[in-house]
């Protein structure tokens, strides 16, 4: 017999491959980007080549977009069509639902990631990879996961849609994909250092480039990882 | 039945024990002190009008809401302690019957039969359900009667020895509806126990073994059909004011009154009086007193009739 784990796992999958809006949405608008800003210079990338700048900025934008908006816009509908409910009176345990969330979450971040490095490769980008950039991605999807989920749990269909979407936005504009923080009035650029994202940008950035990275991004980034999964268990609910 | 037999049936719990059960949302009480048994075999009917307290109920015994107060037991268990456990052994038609987004009836069906552990059921419950045809079409692109099928054929695919259907054929047409009925009734003869709650009366008497009547979150009356629906026939007549009926009554000897705010008034034929004759002798008064009564009849009572009169009380 087939554990719950993949059985949902599978349906999850098949869920996620017929959204074409979010495979719009975490497929193919940071492929967009990437090729669009790979090949116009237009980015304030200061003293890095712009594609060790551009690539990891990317990548970030990518996994938030798998596993915080969609994972939170694919609970709060599940959520308003009665999904969950139909789960809650069902065998399903909460960790195999939870994790079943999280496999797909991850199947998908591994494919944004090798697309989207393979497309860096051949626009010209030549990373250094260091060892840890394999722990900074998989920080950066359990702490996306988490938050995602916790989201899903805490709102409802469009509302969900709504605030991820608003978040999302949020999130990247103070990631430093767009702009240098460094620009940003001191509170300011200080509570964006906070954010996960900038973190994420910051590490993946250092890690393609040969380096272990700040140690402040990085407990940002443990710390943001913690939260995450935290938040989803205590405030996921069947109903 | 033997005093042994009776002894061993008193020892074995039933199905669903609901005792005192009080569900509140807040200041807002959904159900108060409400008490029924399901046993196995058995199909019975929570019926009530909107907010009435039937899915609360039901939320309760799934585990899904707690209890404010009283006792819940399925299978002797309690299903806020046991939910997951207790959850392989009922299959839960909910009302809102949501599935995963994206997903086809046939994949769905197939989902939850590999969840229960019985992925080789999943085929022949769709055929059962009448779904072969939309097997692969999504879920949601179904109508409404096939979306609730859909979500039927999803809790009988558990293979359930208890069966709880919140309103399980309220958007469906004549033939679906009667596809469902029979469905449940052979769950129902095969010792399945059933608990659904619906608004038509129709199918309670078609299926129901045992009717409780919920009102304002109060149980009302938990009888079986017979004991409901008095044997006695009815003299039924429409067009008399409450003067006019009280005059009526002494003078023929009937017990008519009015039916809730309706001018319909509905009464037991006097014992030991032939009912074409009390017919007869209630249109001699209404002729004599230049009374047109707009309906007259004798007839058995029908459940509207009886859930009409125990509400109003």
């Amino acid at each position: 017999m087939t554990s719950a784990l993949t059985t949902l796992s599978r349906a999850e999958l098949r869920v996620a491959a017929r959204d074409g809006e979010q495979l719009l949405l975490t497929g193919g608008l940071p492929i967009l980007l990437l090729i669009l800003f790979g090949l116009v210079d237009v980015l304030p990338t200061g003293d890095m080549e712009p594609l060790d700048f551009l690539v990891p900025g990317i990548l970030t934008m990518a996994l938030l977009s798998s596993g915080f908006v969609r994972l939170a816009i694919a609970l709060g509908f599940d959520r308003s069509f009665g999904a969950i409910e139909r789960y809650a009176v069902s065998p399903v345990r909460v960790g195999d639902f939870l994790g079943s969330r999280a496999v797909v979450a991850a199947l998908i971040g591994a494919v944004q990631v090798g697309v989207l490095f393979a497309i860096g490769l051949a626009l010209g980008w030549r990373p250094t990879i260091h060892g840890l950039l394999a722990v900074v991605i998989l920080l950066a999807m359990v702490c996306f996961f988490g938050l995602g989920l916790t989201l899903g749990s805490l709102a409802q269909g469009l509302r969900t849609l709504a605030l991820a979407n608003a978040l999302y936005v949020v999130l990247l504009l103070f990631s430093g994909l767009v702009f240098d923080l460094a620009e940003l009035p001191d509170v300011l650029s200080t509570v964006a250092e906070l954010l996960p994202t900038s973190a994420t940008a910051e590490l993946l950035r250092s890690t393609t480039t040969g380096e272990a990275g700040d140690a402040r991004a990085w407990l940002v980034l443990t710390v943001w990882s913690a939260i995450g999964p935290i938040a989803a268990l205590r405030w996921f609910r069947w109903r | 039945m033997g005093p042994g037999l009776g002894r061993y049936l008193d020892l074995v719990p039933a199905v669903v024990e609901v005792v005192d059960l009080s569900v509140r949302y807040g200041p807002i009480a959904a159900v108060s002190d409400a008490s029924f048994t399901v046993e196995a075999g058995q199909t019975v009917a929570l019926i009530g009008e909107n907010g009435a307290g039937k899915t609360s109920s039901l939320l309760a015994l799934l585990g899904t809401i707690p209890p404010a107060h009283g006792t819940v037991r399925v299978f002797g268990q309690d299903p806020m302690q046991e939910r997951a456990r207790l959850a392989r052994r009922w299959g839960v038609m909910p009302q809102s019957g949501g599935l995963p987004m994206g997903l086809k009836a046939g994949e769905c069906v197939q989902l939850f039969a590999d969840l229960y552990g019985r992925s080789d059921e999943a085929r022949s419950v769709v055929e059962q359900c009448g779904l072969a045809p939309v097997a692969n079409r999504r879920w949601r692109t179904l109508s409404g009667g096939q979306q609730q099928r859909l979500s039927l054929a999803v809790a009988l695919v558990a293979g359930p020895d208890l069966l709880v259907l919140d309103e399980p054929t309220a958007a469906m047409d004549v033939n679906g509806q009667q596809r469902v009925l029979r469905l449940i009734r052979q769950r129902c003869d095969d010792g399945c126990a059933v608990l659904l709650t619906t608004h038509r009366m129709d199918e309670v008497e078609l299926v129901a073994d045992r009717i409780v009547v919920l009102h304002h979150g109060e149980v009302r009356a938990d009888e079986s059909l017979t004991e409901l629906i008095s044997t006695s026939p009815q003299i039924r007549v429409r067009g008399l004011d409450h003067a006019q009926l009280e005059k009526l009554n002494a003078a023929v000897g009937t017990h008519l009154q009015l039916v809730d705010a309706s001018d319909l008034a509905v009464g037991d034929v006097p014992q030991g009086i032939n009912p074409q004759g009390a017919l007869q002798a209630v249109l001699a008064w209404c002729g004599q007193h230049q009374i047109s009564a707009t309906e007259a009849s004798v007839g058995r009572r029908s459940l509207a009739d009886v859930y009409q009169e125990i509400v109003a009380e």
